[in-house]
């Protein structure tokens, strides 16, 4: 009678745990987990977001609001316009153009131009 | 069409379904599925448990999917911690009983009914299997039986490689002493 105290060698382990085998997964299993995929990422609203979103709209309405009521106001301070040039007395057009107040000084052009682009004689 | 994506890295894909790719999230499912449910039902023996845990692994994944960052865990690493934490739900919540009472009745799927030596095989492996530390028994079903290197195995249960090593062969040494009371039949029913 031989004696069979030794241990298992490896092959003989690795032929015991082959016996397990594993289940495959089921179709149904298979189909289930295929219907999980993520939703697509899409912006949600929470309440705080739309809090947030509402503040931003109404901060902006009013600045516009104000910006328009702003320019509606007529200044103070009207910058200096050219004068009429009917209302120089020179009712024979001897002055020439250029010697007319049609602005400060330093815009004035030199150029010896009528308010037409013709030269002056 | 989910063939045409095997190529692809989990993290593409992963990216991929989280922007509402249907076929992406297929094929990572696909490629992942099988080794979580034979993960399970290595360590519970049960494959309708083995099967629920798979699925609730992948639906906390496909949540999960919307901020994967492709550059941290591995997407297996992952879900292998995740599956691994549902077992641990169950064994704790399971009434005290042993889950090899269910192995007949749910894991018999390819093994002809007069083969009656085999299925005794099975279950007493897999009571050998369950009874190991959970450690030890982690790194067997990886290693052993999915494939993995010691390297992976290490890195999915977050120890040092030397430190898989070890409880891998301690593994395999508590497994030799529990099967060597039935070692005559189980060599005859494993060749």
């Amino acid at each position: 009678m031989t004696m069979q105290n030794h241990q298992m060698n490896d092959d003989q382990l690795d032929a015991a745990l082959d016996a397990l085998q594993p289940p495959v997964p089921s179709d149904t299993l298979v189909r289930r987990v295929h219907v999980m995929a993520p939703p697509p990422q899409k912006v949600f609203m929470t309440p705080r977001r739309s809090a947030a979103a509402a503040l931003i709209m109404a901060l902006g309405a009013a600045t516009m609001l104000h910006m328009a009521n702003s320019n509606s106001i007529a200044p103070t301070a009207t910058p200096a316009s050219p004068a009429p040039i009917a209302a120089v007395a020179d009712p024979a057009g001897e002055i020439p153009v250029s010697d007319l107040a049609l602005g400060d000084e330093a815009t004035i052009s030199r150029e010896p131009f009528s308010m037409a682009g013709m030269p002056l004689e | 069409m989910a063939d045409d994506l095997s190529d692809i890295t989990d993290d593409e894909l992963v990216r991929r379904a989280a922007s509402g790719d249907q076929s992406a999230w297929a094929a990572l499912a696909d490629r992942h599925l099988a080794s979580v449910v034979s993960f399970a039902w290595y360590r519970l023996g049960d494959r309708v448990e083995a099967e629920d845990i798979a699925q609730e692994t992948l639906l906390r994944f496909a949540k999960k999917a919307l901020t994967w960052e492709p550059d941290g865990a591995k997407v297996r690493t992952w879900l292998y911690r995740v599956a691994g934490n549902l077992v641990i739900d169950r064994q704790r919540a399971r009434k005290p009983h042993s889950p090899l009472e269910d192995i007949e009745d749910t894991s018999i799927i390819d093994i002809q009914p007069h083969l009656d030596g085999k299925l005794d095989a099975r279950r007493v492996v897999h009571k050998a299997l369950i009874a190991l530390p959970a450690r030890q028994q982690v790194v067997l079903i990886l290693v052993y039986y999915q494939g993995y290197t010691v390297k992976e195995a290490a890195e999915m249960l977050a120890v040092s490689e030397h430190a898989a090593e070890s409880l891998l062969a301690r593994a395999r040494k508590s497994m030799r002493t529990a099967l060597e009371p039935n070692r005559e039949d189980l060599i005859g029913a494993g060749s």
